[in-house]
């Protein structure tokens, strides 16, 4: 059976890298004793399957895992995780159904809150192109419009929130995001940066069915 | 570490600390808070054994609290250098001059500019004669800590030997002590501790010719640190679980200590002694537990050679079945092509690594029976024939060049042997896609082993031996690889020097060298200044000693003695082997009444 958990990562763990993070889970499974299921070959690994990496140094409200667990496993077993790093923390967990579409590829969008010195984002409020430029894996440079990108910002005193593209097709990452906006590659470095929620293409949380 | 900092450099998951099996105490409520420095990168130390080990012990004494401390990476070390953030600990963000002691390991020593770069960069005078009071303890121990001398002016004392009880009898001490030199005062009364400021080198004509003891209580020579049995010994009682990836990301558990093949070129082989194994029940009690706790998928037996354990069958197959249902990956370091080695394979039939790896170390018997490296040719080529049957395709092997007495001939048998290897794997599977990965290392004449008297084979006349290797190893199917000559000579200089060896090493750091092991930072034109200012004449450095010169090793006492080194010498110019003294003691000098040592309860047959 699969099941379907939702996790925050947040204080050190923010630091680690996806693999790194893959990692944490797999070792605090075998520590909590969780009877996972494993995929076959010389070299068997658990089968897990994440939605959606996110940066290092970004906190993470929006962790999705399917893991696979042996057969009449509870799942309400995840709330009580006793040997986990300090940091990360299962917000939800249940049951799903073993589906063909992944979790990955059902991902669209996500939220974000950006913290911080917000003025220096005020570019946004403008109906400027915001540019920027990504270099591709083969070194070819690309200009971009951050706006393309964009679906919808939400300022407070001193959070900006805003729903960006984040699916496999269409994508940008929270540092060229800022980038856009202050003109500053290392701006992002300065802000507290959280991702809340990831989105499918209807607009509905990963969590929903 | 400030969060800026934290996401500005490379692979931050070095530096966060909160690994589930790291220790956080007050350090405030503790009589010595210490760290453990490695002095290389976070995911080198982390692999080692030693590091796990003394964190366990000395976090399990309640008055102790010791932290962990490695060698930042070149990004962040800028970001020290500037000010922008103090070189701390990695459990409580401690400055390092903060601390009461600070203790490296020496694991090799192409991390000597490393060291000194951490004292630097945490503000700390690199001499211990430049030391005021209130700056921490600076102690070292490890395996090039038995020739301590080129190190021995940068620290106030180090470990030689075994680092549990004595370690453990420091650290009390320095809670009971008054000042420094009251305690190293004491410290130097126990066995296994060198106080390198109570003893000063003497020359003649520029030449080593000996110690001069500077107080009288202290030792001469200073008898290394043994415990005698590892019974009731079970640190690391648990690892700490690294996040990132590590050199070797396993838990891995200490089966016996100590070596019994007697290899000529092998300085553990000779330090350890003598062989000390857990029982089967003890080994299974401590890897399970280590998975259990760790969560890890892999567990490796480790030892100098694994397979001479007397219950490896019986732990290897006990192992296996109490974990096959986690997928637990089994491995054991230092294989042999041998039909031991295969037998032990087999019955880890669980998940498994691509590829093997062996150490016949020479290409012809000759130069095996030369080195004592116990392996049969006709061993060799049956093994491989049934990896080959079982499926294996991908093995590495590992030579070294440069050898005593080492002839064209037996460079040529490297290459017969890859030859042969992969006629053989045609032969058995019929496909030619066998991937044969050679590396060549040179031998570097190491303190208290057999070759400590030799000259260091010139750089010119092994690097026509590796080139050609190459040319003879030019195919898909080969890959080969070699150490450089120029930082294998450097470790050959380090490794035998004397104290006036300091100062070329603190001149080198000076001039910017650090990460020395490191083949993308290693410049050896920022030593060779070094050694010329220093007035180091490097070739003699490299050159032969004579069997009867005074050593700057000779202050330590590891319990082999020298006349079994010099009989070996011996032996090995005849091409005479020495069988594994398992069967026969052959008198090194361990097992006697002087070291202290016991090899199997036999008593000393002289």
């Amino acid at each position: 059976m699969v099941c379907r958990i939702r996790f925050r990562k947040d204080g050190r763990m923010k630091f680690l890298s996806h693999l790194e993070l893959l990692k944490a889970w797999d070792r605090a499974m075998r520590r909590e004793g969780i009877p996972l299921v494993f995929s076959t070959g010389y070299s068997p690994r658990p089968l897990m399957t994440f939605a959606l990496p996110s940066a290092v140094g970004v906190r993470d409200m929006a962790g999705y895992m399917d893991v696979h667990v042996e057969d009449g496993f509870d799942p309400s077993r995840f709330y009580y995780l006793t040997k986990l790093p300090e940091g990360l923390e299962v917000l939800e967990a249940k049951e799903v159904e073993e589906v063909r579409a992944s979790l990955m590829s059902r991902v669209h969008s996500a939220d974000y809150a950006i913290e911080g010195d917000i003025e220096a984002l005020k570019r946004l409020k403008s109906t400027d192109p915001l540019p920027f430029v990504r270099i591709t894996k083969r070194g070819r440079r690309h200009e971009r419009d951050a706006r393309d990108y964009l679906l919808d910002a939400e300022w407070t005193e001193r959070v900006l929130r805003v729903r960006l593209l984040a699916g496999s097709e269409q994508s940008i990452r929270l540092n060229e995001f800022i980038e856009a906006l202050t003109g500053d590659p290392e701006a992002h470095f300065t802000y507290q940066l959280t991702r809340l929620e990831i989105y499918d293409k209807e607009g509905r949380s990963l969590w929903e069915p | 570490m400030k969060e800026s900092t934290l996401k500005r450099v490379r692979k931050p998951a070095r530096y966060i600390g909160g690994e589930v099996g790291s220790v956080v105490k007050d350090p405030e409520k503790v009589d010595v808070h210490m760290a453990f420095a490695f002095p290389d990168l976070y995911e080198v130390g982390m692999s080692h054994l030693g590091l796990h080990l003394l964190y366990s012990l000395i976090n399990s004494h309640e008055a102790f609290f010791c932290e962990r401390v490695f060698a930042p990476d070149r990004d962040l070390e800028e970001i020290i250098r500037r000010g922008e953030e103090a070189f701390s600990t990695l459990e409580t963000s401690t400055p390092l001059r903060d601390l009461d002691i600070l203790g490296f390991t020496l694991q090799y020593e192409l991390s000597y500019t490393n060291i000194l770069n951490m004292l630097s960069l945490a503000g700390i005078p690199l001499r211990s004669s430049d030391r005021a009071e209130d700056m921490p303890l600076i102690i070292a121990g490890g395996p090039c800590a038995f020739n301590p001398e080129p190190m021995a002016p940068f620290f106030d004392l180090f470990v030689i030997g075994d680092g549990e009880e004595v370690t453990v009898e420091l650290m009390k001490l320095y809670a009971a002590s008054e000042d420094k030199e009251s305690f190293l005062k004491k410290a130097c009364q126990l066995r296994g501790v060198y106080v390198p400021a109570f003893y000063e080198e003497t020359y003649e004509d520029g030449h080593f010719v000996g110690h001069r003891v500077l107080y009288e209580q202290a030792p001469y020579p200073v008898q290394k640190a043994l415990i005698t049995s590892l019974a009731g010994q079970d640190h690391p009682v648990r690892h700490i679980v690294p996040f990132m990836d590590t050199v070797h990301d396993r838990a891995f558990t200490e089966i016996f200590r100590g070596c019994t093949q007697g290899c000529r070129f092998c300085q553990a082989g000779m330090i350890y002694r003598p062989v000390r194994e857990r029982s089967k029940e003890q080994v299974l009690r401590n890897a399970l537990r280590l998975l259990d706790e760790g969560g890890y998928e892999e567990v490796a037996l480790t030892s100098l050679s694994s397979l001479d354990h007397s219950e490896i069958r019986e732990i290897v197959e006990e192992l296996h079945e109490r974990t096959k249902h986690r997928n637990i990956r089994l491995s054991l370091p230092s294989l042999r092509l041998d039909s031991i080695s295969l037998d032990v394979l087999r019955r880890v039939s669980g998940p498994r690594r691509s590829s093997l790896t062996f150490a016949p170390e020479a290409g012809t018997q000759r130069m095996r029976d030369v080195i004592n490296k116990n392996v049969e040719e006709e061993d060799i080529f049956s093994s491989a024939k049934a990896l080959f049957e079982e499926g294996w395709s991908k093995l590495k092997l590992y030579f070294m060049l440069g050898l005593p007495t080492e002839t064209f001939e037996d460079v040529k048998g490297i290459a017969h042997i890859a030859r042969e290897l992969r006629a053989l794997y045609k032969e058995t599977t019929g496909s030619d896609r066998l991937k044969l990965s050679i590396s060549t290392s040179y031998l570097i004449p190491k303190p208290f082993t057999p070759f400590q008297w030799l000259a260091m084979t010139p750089k010119d006349v092994v690097e026509e031996r590796q080139q050609y290797l190459s040319k003879a190893l030019r195919s898909r199917q080969y890959s080969y690889s070699y150490h450089e000559g120029a930082s294998s000579n450097l470790e050959a200089v380090l490794a035998r020097g004397s104290r006036k060896i300091a100062d070329a090493i603190e001149r080198a750091f000076e001039h910017g060298a650090v990460f020395d092991g490191w083949n993308d930072y290693f410049r050896w034109d920022l030593w060779l200044q070094a050694f010329e200012e220093c007035g180091i004449d490097i070739e003699k450095e490299l050159g032969e000693r004579g069997l009867d010169d005074p050593l700057p090793w000779d202050i330590i006492d590891p319990g082999v003695t020298k006349s079994y080194l010099k009989k070996e010498w011996a032996k090995a110019l005849e091409e005479e082997t020495t069988a594994d003294c398992r069967g026969l003691c052959h008198g090194c000098g361990i097992n006697s009444p002087r070291t202290g040592g016991i090899c199997f309860g036999v008593p000393n047959p002289l």
